[in-house]
Protein backbone atom coordinates (compact mmCIF):
# COMPACT_ATOMS: atom_id res chain seq x y z
CA UNK A 1 0.00 0.00 0.00
CA UNK A 2 3.01 2.56 1.26
CA UNK A 3 5.07 1.38 -1.75
CA UNK A 4 2.39 1.46 -4.02
CA UNK A 5 2.00 5.41 -2.92
CA UNK A 6 5.51 6.07 -3.06
CA UNK A 7 5.59 4.77 -6.34
CA UNK A 8 2.79 6.35 -7.71
CA UNK A 9 4.24 9.89 -6.32
CA UNK A 10 7.44 9.31 -8.10
CA UNK A 11 6.35 9.12 -11.10
CA UNK A 12 4.12 12.35 -10.64
CA UNK A 13 7.33 13.89 -9.57
CA UNK A 14 9.19 12.95 -12.83
CA UNK A 15 6.67 13.83 -15.10
CA UNK A 16 6.18 17.52 -13.57
CA UNK A 17 9.57 18.67 -12.12
CA UNK A 18 11.27 20.97 -14.39
CA UNK A 19 14.61 22.03 -12.06
CA UNK A 20 16.59 23.54 -15.28
CA UNK A 21 18.49 26.97 -14.33
CA UNK A 22 17.98 27.78 -18.00
CA UNK A 23 17.14 26.30 -21.56
CA UNK A 24 15.35 23.86 -22.21
CA UNK A 25 15.57 19.88 -21.28
CA UNK A 26 18.23 17.96 -23.01
CA UNK A 27 17.90 14.15 -23.71
CA UNK A 28 19.93 12.34 -20.87
CA UNK A 29 21.10 9.58 -22.93
CA UNK A 30 22.66 12.50 -24.95
CA UNK A 31 24.99 13.85 -22.33
CA UNK A 32 29.12 11.99 -21.58
CA UNK A 33 29.00 8.47 -19.81
CA UNK A 34 26.10 9.31 -17.81
CA UNK A 35 25.40 7.94 -14.56
CA UNK A 36 22.05 7.20 -14.07
CA UNK A 37 21.64 7.59 -10.11
CA UNK A 38 17.99 8.13 -7.90
CA UNK A 39 18.94 9.35 -4.89
CA UNK A 40 17.70 11.15 -2.36
CA UNK A 41 17.14 15.07 -2.59
CA UNK A 42 19.28 15.42 0.74
CA UNK A 43 22.02 14.97 -1.55
CA UNK A 44 21.21 18.09 -3.63
CA UNK A 45 23.58 19.97 -1.99
CA UNK A 46 26.25 18.10 -2.20
CA UNK A 47 26.38 17.22 -5.80
CA UNK A 48 25.99 20.29 -6.71
CA UNK A 49 29.50 21.17 -5.26
CA UNK A 50 31.11 18.10 -6.69
CA UNK A 51 29.29 16.68 -9.74
CA UNK A 52 31.16 19.76 -11.97
CA UNK A 53 34.19 18.12 -10.80
CA UNK A 54 33.26 14.69 -12.04
CA UNK A 55 32.79 15.79 -14.85
CA UNK A 56 35.52 17.45 -15.97
CA UNK A 57 38.11 15.59 -18.05
CA UNK A 58 41.38 18.19 -16.76
CA UNK A 59 39.85 16.34 -13.35
CA UNK A 60 38.67 13.29 -13.83
CA UNK A 61 40.48 12.47 -17.39
CA UNK A 62 38.57 9.26 -19.28
CA UNK A 63 36.33 8.88 -15.74
CA UNK A 64 34.63 11.59 -16.45
CA UNK A 65 30.59 11.07 -15.51
CA UNK A 66 27.78 13.12 -15.96
CA UNK A 67 25.89 12.34 -12.63
CA UNK A 68 22.35 12.10 -13.46
CA UNK A 69 20.39 12.92 -10.17
CA UNK A 70 17.09 11.89 -9.53
CA UNK A 71 16.03 13.55 -6.89
CA UNK A 72 13.54 11.66 -4.70
CA UNK A 73 12.44 10.59 -1.23
CA UNK A 74 15.05 7.87 0.02
CA UNK A 75 12.95 4.56 -0.01
CA UNK A 76 11.81 5.66 -3.71
CA UNK A 77 15.17 5.28 -5.05
CA UNK A 78 15.80 2.50 -2.89
CA UNK A 79 12.83 0.36 -4.40
CA UNK A 80 13.78 1.90 -8.40
CA UNK A 81 17.24 0.02 -7.79
CA UNK A 82 15.79 -3.29 -6.22
CA UNK A 83 13.20 -4.19 -8.92
CA UNK A 84 15.34 -2.36 -11.73
CA UNK A 85 12.55 -0.34 -12.57
CA UNK A 86 12.97 1.89 -15.53
CA UNK A 87 14.35 5.51 -14.55
CA UNK A 88 11.87 8.07 -16.03
CA UNK A 89 11.52 11.77 -16.07
CA UNK A 90 13.42 14.34 -15.56
CA UNK A 91 16.63 14.67 -14.04
CA UNK A 92 19.61 17.07 -12.86
CA UNK A 93 23.05 17.03 -13.92
CA UNK A 94 26.30 19.72 -14.16
CA UNK A 95 28.39 20.38 -16.59
CA UNK A 96 32.19 21.05 -15.80
CA UNK A 97 31.79 24.55 -15.48
CA UNK A 98 29.44 24.45 -12.61
CA UNK A 99 26.14 25.34 -14.87
CA UNK A 100 23.03 23.42 -13.75
CA UNK A 101 21.11 21.81 -16.76
CA UNK A 102 17.96 19.09 -16.93
CA UNK A 103 17.42 15.93 -18.58
CA UNK A 104 14.32 14.38 -20.09
CA UNK A 105 14.78 10.53 -20.17
CA UNK A 106 13.54 9.40 -23.69
CA UNK A 107 10.34 7.81 -23.78
CA UNK A 108 10.93 4.82 -26.37
CA UNK A 109 13.99 3.11 -24.25
CA UNK A 110 14.00 1.55 -20.88
CA UNK A 111 17.14 2.69 -18.87
CA UNK A 112 17.82 1.39 -15.88
CA UNK A 113 19.52 3.19 -12.70
CA UNK A 114 23.43 2.36 -11.65
CA UNK A 115 23.16 2.88 -8.42
CA UNK A 116 20.98 4.82 -5.51
CA UNK A 117 21.53 6.56 -2.57
CA UNK A 118 19.25 7.24 0.46
CA UNK A 119 19.45 8.49 4.32
CA UNK A 120 17.69 5.13 5.58
CA UNK A 121 18.80 1.70 5.29
CA UNK A 122 16.76 -0.70 3.32
CA UNK A 123 15.60 -2.73 6.05
CA UNK A 124 13.47 0.14 6.93
CA UNK A 125 12.07 0.90 3.61
CA UNK A 126 11.31 -2.59 3.65
CA UNK A 127 9.39 -2.40 7.15
CA UNK A 128 12.16 -4.45 8.61
CA UNK A 129 12.48 -7.21 5.90
CA UNK A 130 15.92 -8.79 5.38
CA UNK A 131 17.61 -6.33 2.30
CA UNK A 132 17.83 -8.32 -0.98
CA UNK A 133 21.50 -10.21 -0.96
CA UNK A 134 22.28 -8.06 -4.78
CA UNK A 135 21.50 -4.79 -3.34
CA UNK A 136 24.99 -3.92 -0.99
CA UNK A 137 24.62 -0.93 1.18
CA UNK A 138 27.74 1.28 1.66
CA UNK A 139 27.34 4.01 4.72
CA UNK A 140 28.75 7.42 3.98
CA UNK A 141 28.30 10.86 5.78
CA UNK A 142 25.99 11.73 8.32
CA UNK A 143 22.91 14.38 7.35
CA UNK A 144 21.91 16.23 10.46
CA UNK A 145 17.95 16.74 10.54
CA UNK A 146 15.74 18.42 12.35
CA UNK A 147 12.52 20.73 13.06
CA UNK A 148 12.87 24.28 11.27
CA UNK A 149 10.47 27.80 11.34
CA UNK A 150 10.53 30.57 9.16
CA UNK A 151 12.88 33.35 10.16
CA UNK A 152 10.29 35.56 11.62
CA UNK A 153 8.87 33.18 14.22
CA UNK A 154 9.96 33.56 17.72
CA UNK A 155 10.29 29.77 18.20
CA UNK A 156 13.37 28.31 19.57
CA UNK A 157 12.79 25.03 20.91
CA UNK A 158 11.05 21.95 20.56
CA UNK A 159 10.52 18.70 23.05
CA UNK A 160 10.11 15.10 21.68
CA UNK A 161 6.63 14.96 23.41
CA UNK A 162 5.54 18.31 21.40
CA UNK A 163 6.85 16.97 18.61
CA UNK A 164 4.84 13.61 19.31
CA UNK A 165 1.78 15.45 19.52
CA UNK A 166 1.98 17.73 16.89
CA UNK A 167 2.88 14.85 14.46
CA UNK A 168 0.45 12.26 15.80
CA UNK A 169 -2.68 14.62 16.32
CA UNK A 170 -2.25 16.95 13.78
CA UNK A 171 -3.64 19.78 15.85
CA UNK A 172 -7.00 17.74 17.26
CA UNK A 173 -9.41 19.33 19.61
CA UNK A 174 -7.66 19.28 23.36
CA UNK A 175 -4.16 17.91 21.83
CA UNK A 176 -2.97 20.98 20.40
CA UNK A 177 0.78 22.14 20.73
CA UNK A 178 0.99 25.80 20.60
CA UNK A 179 1.88 27.40 18.26
CA UNK A 180 1.97 24.71 15.89
CA UNK A 181 -2.08 24.49 15.81
CA UNK A 182 -2.96 24.42 12.21
CA UNK A 183 -1.88 21.27 10.27
CA UNK A 184 -1.80 23.30 6.96
CA UNK A 185 1.24 24.83 8.62
CA UNK A 186 2.95 22.21 10.00
CA UNK A 187 5.68 21.55 6.76
CA UNK A 188 6.40 17.42 6.35
CA UNK A 189 7.48 15.19 3.95
CA UNK A 190 5.92 11.62 3.20
CA UNK A 191 5.98 8.20 4.58
CA UNK A 192 9.43 7.31 1.91
CA UNK A 193 11.37 10.40 3.23
CA UNK A 194 14.25 9.51 5.48
CA UNK A 195 13.86 12.82 6.91
CA UNK A 196 10.13 12.00 8.58
CA UNK A 197 11.53 8.52 8.93
CA UNK A 198 14.49 9.72 11.17
CA UNK A 199 12.00 12.14 13.11
CA UNK A 200 9.84 10.07 14.03
CA UNK A 201 11.72 7.27 15.33
CA UNK A 202 13.03 10.35 17.63
CA UNK A 203 10.03 11.83 18.34
CA UNK A 204 7.86 8.57 19.22
CA UNK A 205 5.82 8.51 15.97
CA UNK A 206 6.51 6.08 12.98
CA UNK A 207 7.13 8.72 9.90
CA UNK A 208 4.78 6.34 8.21
CA UNK A 209 1.90 6.39 10.97
CA UNK A 210 1.93 11.08 10.93
CA UNK A 211 -1.61 12.46 10.95
CA UNK A 212 -2.66 12.85 7.20
CA UNK A 213 -3.94 16.89 7.76
CA UNK A 214 -0.40 17.81 7.51
CA UNK A 215 0.93 19.34 4.59
CA UNK A 216 3.36 16.59 3.02
CA UNK A 217 5.71 17.54 0.40
CA UNK A 218 7.93 15.62 -2.10
CA UNK A 219 11.03 16.85 -1.90
CA UNK A 220 12.93 18.75 1.07
CA UNK A 221 13.35 21.73 -1.27
CA UNK A 222 9.65 21.85 -1.25
CA UNK A 223 9.67 21.92 2.52
CA UNK A 224 12.41 24.49 2.43
CA UNK A 225 10.53 26.62 -0.05
CA UNK A 226 7.22 26.28 1.82
CA UNK A 227 8.92 27.41 5.08
CA UNK A 228 10.53 30.55 3.91
CA UNK A 229 7.23 31.98 1.74
CA UNK A 230 5.76 32.08 5.25
CA UNK A 231 8.23 34.87 6.30
CA UNK A 232 5.91 37.41 4.56
CA UNK A 233 2.44 35.65 4.97
CA UNK A 234 2.29 36.70 8.87
CA UNK A 235 1.94 32.87 9.80
CA UNK A 236 5.44 32.36 10.49
CA UNK A 237 4.50 32.03 14.17
CA UNK A 238 2.41 28.69 13.46
CA UNK A 239 5.08 27.20 11.26
CA UNK A 240 7.02 23.52 12.00
CA UNK A 241 9.24 22.06 9.07
CA UNK A 242 11.25 18.96 8.76
CA UNK A 243 14.36 19.61 6.97
CA UNK A 244 18.29 18.83 6.80
CA UNK A 245 21.30 21.09 7.78
CA UNK A 246 22.77 21.57 4.10
CA UNK A 247 19.60 22.65 3.29
CA UNK A 248 18.53 25.17 6.16
CA UNK A 249 22.44 26.26 6.47
CA UNK A 250 22.55 27.32 3.12
CA UNK A 251 19.10 29.49 3.66
CA UNK A 252 20.42 30.73 7.42
CA UNK A 253 19.03 34.30 6.83
CA UNK A 254 15.36 33.63 6.13
CA UNK A 255 14.78 30.40 8.12
CA UNK A 256 16.10 28.44 11.67
CA UNK A 257 16.54 24.96 12.91
CA UNK A 258 14.82 24.59 16.59
CA UNK A 259 17.03 22.90 19.80
CA UNK A 260 15.48 19.82 20.62
CA UNK A 261 15.00 18.07 23.55
CA UNK A 262 15.39 14.18 22.88
CA UNK A 263 13.16 11.74 25.43
CA UNK A 264 15.17 10.75 28.64
CA UNK A 265 17.24 13.97 27.64
CA UNK A 266 16.70 16.28 31.16
CA UNK A 267 19.26 18.98 30.36
CA UNK A 268 16.99 20.98 28.14
CA UNK A 269 16.63 21.60 24.51
CA UNK A 270 20.16 21.78 22.68
CA UNK A 271 20.85 23.03 18.84
CA UNK A 272 22.32 20.32 16.33
CA UNK A 273 25.67 22.88 16.84
CA UNK A 274 26.88 24.26 20.07
CA UNK A 275 24.74 27.21 19.74
CA UNK A 276 22.07 29.02 17.57
CA UNK A 277 24.84 30.40 15.41
CA UNK A 278 27.89 28.44 15.72
CA UNK A 279 28.33 25.65 13.31
CA UNK A 280 30.44 22.77 14.64
CA UNK A 281 28.32 19.81 14.97
CA UNK A 282 28.94 19.39 18.41
CA UNK A 283 25.99 17.88 19.62
CA UNK A 284 25.49 15.45 16.90
CA UNK A 285 28.74 14.58 17.32
CA UNK A 286 29.00 13.66 20.70
CA UNK A 287 25.44 12.59 21.33
CA UNK A 288 23.34 15.44 22.72
CA UNK A 289 21.38 15.89 19.80
CA UNK A 290 20.07 12.72 18.20
CA UNK A 291 18.09 13.33 15.03
CA UNK A 292 20.58 12.33 12.37
CA UNK A 293 21.33 9.51 9.78
CA UNK A 294 23.46 7.63 7.62
CA UNK A 295 23.73 8.51 3.89
CA UNK A 296 24.22 5.05 1.80
CA UNK A 297 25.06 4.08 -1.22
CA UNK A 298 23.39 1.21 -2.71
CA UNK A 299 25.06 -0.81 -5.65
CA UNK A 300 24.07 -3.84 -7.09
CA UNK A 301 26.60 -6.42 -6.76
CA UNK A 302 26.76 -10.25 -8.60
CA UNK A 303 27.36 -13.37 -6.36
CA UNK A 304 31.02 -12.70 -6.44
CA UNK A 305 30.28 -9.15 -4.63
CA UNK A 306 31.35 -7.40 -7.92
CA UNK A 307 29.53 -4.28 -9.50
CA UNK A 308 26.43 -4.98 -11.92
CA UNK A 309 24.80 -2.31 -14.22
CA UNK A 310 21.69 -3.16 -16.63
CA UNK A 311 23.72 -0.44 -18.59
CA UNK A 312 27.08 -2.22 -18.72
CA UNK A 313 30.78 -2.98 -17.53
CA UNK A 314 31.60 0.47 -18.27
CA UNK A 315 28.50 1.81 -16.29
CA UNK A 316 29.00 -0.27 -13.26
CA UNK A 317 33.33 0.82 -13.26
CA UNK A 318 31.35 4.19 -13.33
CA UNK A 319 29.34 3.57 -10.75
CA UNK A 320 32.15 2.00 -8.60
CA UNK A 321 34.81 4.64 -8.76
CA UNK A 322 31.88 7.32 -8.03
CA UNK A 323 30.59 5.48 -4.49
CA UNK A 324 35.09 5.00 -3.83
CA UNK A 325 34.95 8.89 -4.66
CA UNK A 326 32.58 9.76 -2.05
CA UNK A 327 33.16 6.99 0.35
CA UNK A 328 36.92 7.96 0.87
CA UNK A 329 38.33 4.59 -0.51
CA UNK A 330 39.90 6.23 -3.37
CA UNK A 331 41.12 9.88 -3.86
CA UNK A 332 41.96 12.00 -6.85
CA UNK A 333 43.04 15.51 -7.19
CA UNK A 334 40.56 17.80 -7.57
CA UNK A 335 38.13 16.04 -6.45
CA UNK A 336 37.21 17.63 -3.21
CA UNK A 337 34.63 15.30 -1.45
CA UNK A 338 35.75 15.87 2.29
CA UNK A 339 35.53 19.50 1.98
CA UNK A 340 32.27 19.15 0.02
CA UNK A 341 30.81 17.06 2.63
CA UNK A 342 31.59 19.37 5.48
CA UNK A 343 31.04 22.69 3.75
CA UNK A 344 27.26 21.72 2.60
CA UNK A 345 26.83 21.48 6.66
CA UNK A 346 27.16 17.26 7.37
CA UNK A 347 29.81 15.35 9.42
CA UNK A 348 31.85 12.80 7.72
CA UNK A 349 32.26 9.68 9.99
CA UNK A 350 35.48 10.00 10.89
CA UNK A 351 34.47 13.18 13.10
CA UNK A 352 31.84 11.32 15.11
CA UNK A 353 31.60 10.04 18.45
CA UNK A 354 28.76 8.13 18.44
CA UNK A 355 27.00 5.96 16.41
CA UNK A 356 24.01 3.59 15.75
CA UNK A 357 23.05 0.10 14.62
CA UNK A 358 19.34 0.89 13.22
CA UNK A 359 17.80 4.09 11.61
CA UNK A 360 16.47 6.32 14.53
CA UNK A 361 17.50 3.94 17.04
CA UNK A 362 19.83 4.75 20.09
CA UNK A 363 23.20 5.92 19.66
CA UNK A 364 25.84 4.76 21.50
CA UNK A 365 29.75 5.60 22.35
CA UNK A 366 31.85 5.34 19.01
CA UNK A 367 35.59 6.34 18.58
CA UNK A 368 36.69 6.31 14.73
CA UNK A 369 39.61 4.37 14.12
CA UNK A 370 41.43 7.43 12.11
CA UNK A 371 39.97 10.19 13.35
CA UNK A 372 39.36 14.04 11.61
CA UNK A 373 38.02 16.41 13.94
CA UNK A 374 40.64 18.95 13.47
CA UNK A 375 40.33 19.13 9.88
CA UNK A 376 36.10 18.83 10.39
CA UNK A 377 36.65 22.30 12.91
CA UNK A 378 39.20 24.10 10.95
CA UNK A 379 36.75 23.31 7.58
CA UNK A 380 34.03 24.68 9.90
CA UNK A 381 36.12 28.15 10.50
CA UNK A 382 36.27 26.72 13.97
CA UNK A 383 39.71 26.79 15.57
CA UNK A 384 40.50 23.55 16.80
CA UNK A 385 44.17 24.13 18.45
CA UNK A 386 45.50 21.33 16.31
CA UNK A 387 48.61 21.78 14.77
CA UNK A 388 49.20 21.79 10.74
CA UNK A 389 51.26 18.99 8.98
CA UNK A 390 52.11 17.47 6.11
CA UNK A 391 53.38 14.04 7.84
CA UNK A 392 52.65 12.49 10.84
CA UNK A 393 56.52 12.48 11.95
CA UNK A 394 55.57 16.29 12.56
CA UNK A 395 52.76 14.98 15.11
CA UNK A 396 54.39 14.03 18.59
CA UNK A 397 52.73 10.77 17.97
CA UNK A 398 49.45 11.52 16.42
CA UNK A 399 48.97 11.43 12.77
CA UNK A 400 48.63 14.00 10.35
CA UNK A 401 45.17 13.40 8.47
CA UNK A 402 44.10 16.44 5.77
CA UNK A 403 46.66 18.67 6.95
CA UNK A 404 45.89 18.77 11.09
CA UNK A 405 47.83 16.91 13.86
CA UNK A 406 45.22 14.26 14.98
CA UNK A 407 45.87 12.97 18.71
CA UNK A 408 45.58 9.32 17.07
CA UNK B 1 39.25 14.41 44.97
CA UNK B 2 36.86 17.58 45.20
CA UNK B 3 36.30 17.31 41.55
CA UNK B 4 34.93 13.99 41.57
CA UNK B 5 32.85 14.23 44.63
CA UNK B 6 31.24 17.16 42.59
CA UNK B 7 31.08 15.13 39.33
CA UNK B 8 29.33 12.78 41.90
CA UNK B 9 26.96 15.59 43.01
CA UNK B 10 26.02 16.44 38.97
CA UNK B 11 25.71 13.07 38.15
CA UNK B 12 23.83 11.77 40.75
CA UNK B 13 21.52 15.25 40.15
CA UNK B 14 21.21 14.07 36.64
CA UNK B 15 20.31 10.72 37.30
CA UNK B 16 17.20 11.72 39.65
CA UNK B 17 16.31 14.26 37.33
CA UNK B 18 16.23 11.44 34.25
CA UNK B 19 14.06 9.23 37.04
CA UNK B 20 11.65 11.93 37.86
CA UNK B 21 9.10 10.62 35.81
CA UNK B 22 8.72 13.54 33.59
CA UNK B 23 6.21 15.67 35.34
CA UNK B 24 4.61 18.59 33.58
CA UNK B 25 4.32 20.61 36.86
CA UNK B 26 6.95 22.44 38.17
CA UNK B 27 8.49 25.01 35.04
CA UNK B 28 10.87 27.80 34.60
CA UNK B 29 10.15 30.31 32.73
CA UNK B 30 9.14 30.05 28.91
CA UNK B 31 12.30 29.11 26.75
CA UNK B 32 14.52 30.31 28.85
CA UNK B 33 18.23 30.58 27.13
CA UNK B 34 20.99 28.89 29.56
CA UNK B 35 24.54 28.05 29.08
CA UNK B 36 26.41 25.25 30.54
CA UNK B 37 24.80 22.41 31.91
CA UNK B 38 23.00 23.94 34.67
CA UNK B 39 19.40 23.98 34.20
CA UNK B 40 18.31 20.79 35.08
CA UNK B 41 14.75 21.06 34.64
CA UNK B 42 12.67 17.64 34.19
CA UNK B 43 12.28 15.05 31.03
CA UNK B 44 10.12 12.93 29.55
CA UNK B 45 11.01 9.14 29.81
CA UNK B 46 10.06 7.14 26.90
CA UNK B 47 12.05 3.97 26.06
CA UNK B 48 14.64 2.15 28.14
CA UNK B 49 17.75 3.03 27.06
CA UNK B 50 20.46 3.99 29.14
CA UNK B 51 23.34 4.28 27.25
CA UNK B 52 21.81 7.16 25.12
CA UNK B 53 20.26 8.22 27.98
CA UNK B 54 23.94 9.20 29.54
CA UNK B 55 24.93 10.48 26.57
CA UNK B 56 21.80 12.99 26.37
CA UNK B 57 22.37 13.55 29.93
CA UNK B 58 26.35 14.06 29.96
CA UNK B 59 27.32 17.50 31.16
CA UNK B 60 28.32 19.81 28.44
CA UNK B 61 30.55 22.80 28.00
CA UNK B 62 29.75 26.28 28.99
CA UNK B 63 29.83 27.62 25.89
CA UNK B 64 26.93 25.66 24.76
CA UNK B 65 23.14 27.00 24.22
CA UNK B 66 20.75 25.41 26.48
CA UNK B 67 17.34 26.23 26.29
CA UNK B 68 15.16 25.38 29.17
CA UNK B 69 11.16 25.63 27.16
CA UNK B 70 8.05 24.92 29.23
CA UNK B 71 6.33 22.18 27.51
CA UNK B 72 2.72 23.08 25.63
CA UNK B 73 1.63 19.88 24.84
CA UNK B 74 -1.72 19.05 26.62
CA UNK B 75 -1.56 15.19 28.17
CA UNK B 76 0.59 12.85 29.28
CA UNK B 77 4.46 13.17 27.86
CA UNK B 78 5.31 10.95 24.57
CA UNK B 79 4.19 7.17 23.83
CA UNK B 80 4.39 4.47 26.13
CA UNK B 81 7.39 3.64 23.94
CA UNK B 82 9.70 4.47 20.90
CA UNK B 83 8.51 3.29 17.21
Amino acid sequence: MITAFLLAAAAGLGASQSPQAGGEPVDCTSLPNPVYFPATTLLESLLAELSPQLADPDVMGDDAMTIVHFPLSSCITYDIQREQMPVTGTAIFYTADGQQGSCNMPSDVEIRSDLSAMDVGGATCLGGETPPADMLEVPSYVETLGFVVPRNSTQTAITATEAYYVLKFGGEEGRQVEPWTDPNFVLVRNPGSSTQLTIGANAGIAGTMWNGALRGHQGSSDVRDAVIAENTTGNAERVLGILNSSKWEAAADDMRVLAFQPFNGCLGALYPDSTSTSRDKRNVRDGHYPIWTNLRFVLRVDDAGNTVSDNGDEAAARADLFVDLMTGATEIEGVTVAESVIGVGNVPSCAMHVGREVDGGPISSFEHPAPCDCFFLEQNGVASGCDTCTDSSECGGGECRFGYCEPR
Amino acid sequence: MQYTLRFLIVAGALALAACDGGSDAAADTDADTEGGSGGVDKCDPVGAQPEQAALFNAPVEADVEVIQKTPTHPGEPGPDNLP
